[in-house]
């Protein structure tokens, strides 16, 4: 593990003017005190100092590993103290012995050291206090951070799985019924299964490849939907009246990508299926307060469909679009007598 | 030569198209019908009194097995094969002489076998009604509760969705299903419907009853050991000592 020091130059110059302040501070009281040279005074308040300096970065390592996450965790703050004390004693004696050392012959300092010891280990107390204060706030700042990145990206993480799994229920029946109906076709009409797979070709290719957060212009939603449309009717013959009603200026118009599909699919199922009589599917656009609307109509027979909610299509198309413009109504399903409609508001 | 008379039932043109061209292969065979759905084909096999049915299972509005139960009752039946895109275990499950069935895709190898199994049973002059009744009682165990129930009429079929039940009423051979408004006989046991409907709506209350608790207005103390529950159209429904414990512990009261 790097040390943080190295890591921040903010930290360590803010580290090193705080020991300079000690240092000065050890100098004043030692100064107006009197009674020592002032090189004396100098050489011990830069000993003590360069030393309690020293001991405490260890402290760093104290809290980083004693796995603090909360202000509020006391057992991990009385711990770290305990360790704290642990350490301003072995200042205390560490720099007691290197300071006689230097002066062995002054007698009347050497006295001095021993009697000033309990006031030097306060001294250094309150100084790891204050650098214990400053070393542990700046371990939950950077654990917070950490723990907010981290979710930022989980979110992040979350909405695109999200998003890549709501795009990629295309239908697997759609799939499965083609190759059904192309098995059919072979024996039959083989030269319709090969326009048939030409089609569902160029569908998947669309519908799968692009990632769910893509834009695509109506223009193109419109080609696939055409291709779709297409596939189905080859299975439910003449039941299908599809009508577009679109105005050129919306080709252009940006919009997630298959978001049409699914209720089309809709439409068929529930208006083109379970009806006795041609279904008639209408779309069309319209600007309403500049905003671009879609709007799908599609006749049904209400001897056979009812309306139960939405189902997991419809769902996912609301899901999608909240997910991409933030808002979650903006896909609305309305029934009237034979005619159900839904439409989408794309900003 | 001799004919047989073929209504295929089968909501896919494709299929439908398949379905015949295999058949040209068989000259006893003579397609007289073809119906995208069951409620057609239940019109159809009326009008034709077929030999050979080709019925698809999944299908808009009136799928394969209600279509079935139109019949049930029916003295004479024809031979049934079905058709289906799903590996329907209930089909697996029961693979009787007289019903047959084909996956799709078809294979045109699979497709003549069959033929030729339904050509010497339609020889002997087998009746599959017998079968057919056998199969719908075998179709209990499905895992899907009942979204709908067909049923016959003076003029046609109605399609009556489970939201609309009121309350089933056994009577002889026949269940009563009432909706809000009218009543519907149905060849059927009540206990098949205890069994297929969604047991988070609906409560076997007596003997004689089940009932869809939503329709139910209030209950009254009836005898000694009985109880009458009052349905939102005042249809009075009886329910006994174990019925009315059965609600008290549903409906939380």
């Amino acid at each position: 593990m790097r040390n943080f020091l190295l890591a921040d130059r903010r930290i360590i110059s803010f580290y090193l003017v705080l020991f300079g302040l000690f240092t000065i501070l050890h100098f004043l009281v030692m100064y107006i005190q009197g009674g020592f040279e002032t090189v004396i005074i100098l050489v011990d308040a830069l000993v003590s100092q360069v030393l309690l300096f020293m001991i405490l970065l260890s402290l760093w390592y104290v809290i980083r590993f004693s796995g603090a996450h909360s202000a509020t965790s006391l057992r991990q703050f009385s711990g770290s103290f305990f360790a704290l004390l642990f350490l301003v004693l072995i200042w205390v004696f560490a720099s007691r012995k290197l300071l006689e050392s230097l002066f062995a012959v002054n007698e009347a300092y050497k006295a001095f050291l021993g009697d000033t010891m309990i006031i030097r280990a306060v001294f250094g107390l309150g100084m790891g206090i204050i650098v214990h204060f400053f070393f542990y706030n700046y371990h939950l700042i950077r654990v917070t951070r950490e723990v907010v990145k981290r979710e930022h990206q989980l979110k992040n993480l979350v909405q695109q799985t999200e998003l890549q799994a709501l795009k990629n229920q295309l239908n697997p029946h759609f799939i499965y019924n083609s190759l059904n109906t192309i098995s059919s076709l072979t024996t039959i009409a083989p030269e319709k299964a090969r326009e048939m797979i030409i089609r569902l070709s160029d569908f998947l290719r669309y519908a799968l490849k692009q990632d769910a957060m893509q834009l695509t212009t109506l223009k193109n939603e419109i080609a696939s939907i055409k291709l779709y449309l297409e596939i189905e009717a080859v299975r439910f013959g003449e039941k299908l009246y599809p009508e577009f009603n679109i105005q050129n200026e919306d080709l252009a118009q940006e919009l997630p990508v298959m978001i049409l599909q699914p209720l089309f699919e809709n439409a068929i199922k529930h208006g083109v299926q379970e009806s006795e009589q041609p279904v008639n599917i209408f779309f069309k656009t319209f600007r309403k307060d500049k905003n671009l609307v879609l709007s799908l109509t599609n006749t049904f027979d209400p001897r056979y469909t009812r309306f139960k909610g939405e189902g997991i299509g419809l769902e996912n198309i609301r899901n999608r679009l909240r997910l991409i413009y933030g808002n979650g109504n903006l896909l609305q399903i309305r029934a009237e007598e034979k005619k159900k409609t839904k439409r989408i508001m794309a900003a | 030569m001799e004919k047989f008379k073929v209504v295929i039932v089968e909501d896919e043109v494709p299929a439908r198209n398949l379905i015949k061209h295999f058949l040209e292969k068989h000259p006893h065979f003579e397609v007289v019908a073809e119906c995208a759905d069951g409620l057609e084909g239940a019109r159809q096999i009326n009008r034709h009194d077929p030999h050979l049915v080709f019925l698809d299972i999944r299908m808009p509005r009136v799928d394969g097995f209600e279509m079935l139960e139109l019949f049930e009752g029916e003295k004479k039946m024809p031979l049934i094969i079905f058709t289906t895109a799903y590996d329907e275990f209930a089909i697996k499950a029961f693979e009787y002489n007289t019903l047959d069935y084909l996956l799709k895709p078809i294979a045109s190898g699979r497709f003549d076998r069959a033929l030729e199994k339904a050509l010497s049973q339609l020889r002997e002059g087998v009746n599959s009604q017998e079968a057919i009744k056998i199969f719908l009682e075998k179709r209990d165990n499905s895992p899907e509760f009942l979204k709908r129930i067909v049923v016959r009429t003076g003029s046609g079929l109605r399609v009556i969705p489970e939201e609309d039940l009121y309350c089933l009423e056994a009577q002889d051979d026949y269940v009563l299903i009432s909706t809000g408004k009218e009543e519907f006989l149905k060849k059927k046991t009540l206990t098949f419907y205890e069994d297929n409907l969604d047991p988070v709506h609906f409560l076997r209350v007596h003997r004689s009853f089940i009932v869809r608790m939503d329709a139910i207005r209030k209950i009254e103390p009836y005898s000694k050991d009985a109880y009458i529950a009052i349905l939102k159209n005042d249809r009075r429904v009886s329910v006994s000592k174990a019925g009315y414990s059965l609600l008290k512990k549903h409906l939380d009261f």
